[in-house]
């Protein structure tokens, strides 16, 4: 939840990528002393992986991310594990904060994940855990899943359950003093589908459910006379909002429970040097808003050892019930405010249209050119808020390097 | 195998969402403490956290307003002066005491239904104790003079003689 105020900078990014090199190194020569070694047989695939990506928008905000990612596939016959460390380095200085005179923020977030899968023949079953740490937000979570191959393996019918616990505090405060509970269950279900020769299939419906209070502790909602609501335009100024707002500010108030239902689909079409990957993902949930978000990438084979891909993404949505432009107080006595209230302009209407591509060399020797490779991806972001105070568009760029080993 | 069951099943689950939403129109109507016994209180936070760097900015989710600092007529400056028309009015009284008690209205609301009972639910309370992350540090202790002056308003028996004596401090 990096999009609250926090004391200070806690961490380097430059000390997490030098961990994280360090460590890609030492598999590195632990693959090498394996392949120079006499033992018995090792089937098993294993590759790693060191990503540096970079976020930045008009909004002034700036996320640093190392991550490390590492697999182990066929540990046993059927069986796969898989790892992954990020750490997000955040600095914002968003509307949202200097709204309230505040100053720029730094905060720090780590990120661990674990899964695997063991799937012999028809029947697979897998898990996954994850944990994330920041100083005003602690997650952890755990799933479970089941698949089944029909058909002869041209379909595959998946069900799975994840449980997660989410502890929100407020920076710089023990969370034995500020803390509130979330809770949420899981369920994904679907089905893979061969449909012809060189064509992947993929439907599934998803449902999570919430339990708990998830308003920001730190967003307050400017209220207005019923008079002044009416007339505050879409995208008023800071100093606008100061200068025509009542003087109740409460805390946001979201509803305490939410039931969200995802629709995805997915298809990937092999051609004869290159393939397509497009997705669909329809979203509704109990508090109003509808989604939905179009993905597509072309992955071209452009030599044996480079893949190049164009990326393209729109996202639309309706906003929840009770959005409000400007809030409207009815005063004293009593102060009537709205028993829902919020500022996320990700609850609001919008649209964001996502552009960019990748490229990705494989730099192996010529007996096993996929031992080594290097991926670098850029997209930009424009995404326009059509009812919210302080912002009505911002225009953002992504950039990940990205370097993989895998073992011949 | 046909995927016709988990269409339906989407359709089935979308519609029932569909119809299950936050109402836009509920509206909470909050329980305040007294205003009239507000205005010892607001002379100690005018004293002790509204100077014109720390809450006597118009930009903060707190605003306190009086003598000391921000004042309410555009034409009114800062004065150390307690007498009309250089003190604290009933109009910045008024917006202190709104900005104050809208800032947590559930909160507020439980903590002044059960007659002031568990104040620390309030972030106010707990900032100036000291006990969370505040830029003005600390401003009192629990059970310091100031403390009892605020808490005592939330009971609903503002204590007016530890009030004028936590302003003297």
């Amino acid at each position: 939840m990096w999009r609250r105020k926090a004391s200070g900078l806690s961490a380097t990014p430059r000390g997490a990528a030098v961990a994280s090199t360090a460590l890609v190194v030492s598999f590195t020569l632990v693959l090498a002393s394996t392949a120079r070694a006499k033992e018995p047989e090792d089937t098993s695939k294993k590759s790693a992986s060191l990503e540096t990506a970079v976020y930045a928008d008009s909004d002034h905000v700036t996320v640093f991310t190392p991550a490390i990612n590492g697999n182990v596939e066929n540990v046993v016959d059927g069986a796969s594990l898989h790892g992954s460390y990020l750490v997000d380095v955040v600095s914002a200085a968003s509307v949202d904060i200097i709204s309230t005179a505040s100053r720029r923020w730094h905060e720090v977030r780590h990120a661990g994940a674990l899964s695997g899968e063991y799937k012999p023949h028809d029947l697979g079953i897998g898990f996954s855990a994850s944990v994330s740490s920041e100083p005003d937000y602690f997650s952890y979570g755990a799933s479970g899943h089941l698949s089944y191959d029909l058909d002869e393996k041209n379909t595959s019918l998946f069900f799975g359950y994840g449980y997660g616990h989410d502890t929100i505090g407020r920076a710089g405060t023990s969370f034995a003093t500020f803390a509130r509970s979330l809770q949420r269950g899981s369920f994904l279900g679907g089905i893979d589908q061969v449909i012809g020769p060189s064509t992947l299939g993929t439907l599934s419906l998803g449902v999570i459910i919430e339990n708990g209070d998830q308003s920001k502790p730190y967003r307050y909602i400017p209220m207005f006379s019923a008079a002044e609501a009416a007339k505050t335009p879409a995208g008023a100024s800071v100093d606008y909002v100061n200068a025509h707002r009542l003087f109740e500010r409460p805390l946001e108030q979201l509803p305490l429970a939410r039931r969200r239902f995802a629709l995805s689909s997915q298809i990937a079409h092999r051609l004869e040097f290159s393939t397509v990957r497009a997705s669909e993902r329809l979203y509704i949930d109990n508090w109003g808003l509808k989604a939905s978000t179009t993905d597509a990438r072309w992955f071209v084979d452009a030599s044996e050892r480079v893949r190049l891909w164009p990326h393209v993404r729109f996202h639309a949505q309706s906003p929840v019930s009770f959005w409000q432009r400007a809030y409207v107080s009815d005063g004293q006595p009593g102060f009537s405010l709205p028993e829902f209230r919020t500022g996320d302009r990700e609850l609001g209407p919008m649209w964001a249209v996502t552009g960019g591509g990748g490229a990705k060399v494989f730099l192996g020797s010529s007996a096993h050119p996929h031992f080594f490779a290097v991926s670098l991806e850029a997209d930009a972001v424009y995404t326009s808020y059509l009812d919210d105070l302080y912002i009505s568009s911002r225009t953002g760029v992504l950039g990940s390097l990205t370097l993989e080993l895998e073992e011949p | 195998m046909s995927a016709v069951p988990l269409v339906y099943c989407s359709v089935l689950a979308l519609t029932v969402v569909a119809c299950v939403t936050a109402s836009s129109d509920s509206r909470v109507v909050e329980t305040v403490p007294d205003r009239a016994s507000f205005e010892p209180v607001s002379d100690l936070l005018d004293h002790r956290c509204g100077t014109l760097d720390c809450h006597g900015v118009s930009y903060r989710n707190l605003r306190i307003y009086g003598r000391e600092g921000l004042r309410f007529a555009p034409d009114a400056r800062p004065s150390s002066r307690t007498e009309a028309p250089f003190g604290t009015t009933v109009a910045e009284y008024d917006a202190t005491y709104q900005s104050l008690v809208s800032l947590e209205p559930e909160a507020m609301s439980a903590v002044v239904s059960e007659g002031g009972a568990s104040p620390e639910r309030l972030t106010f309370v707990r900032k100036a104790r000291g006990v969370e992350e505040h830029k003005g540090l600390g401003i009192w202790k629990e059970g310091d003079p100031e403390d009892i002056c605020v808490t005592s308003w939330l009971r609903g028996r503002t204590d007016v003689a530890l009030c004028k004596q936590a302003l003297e401090r």
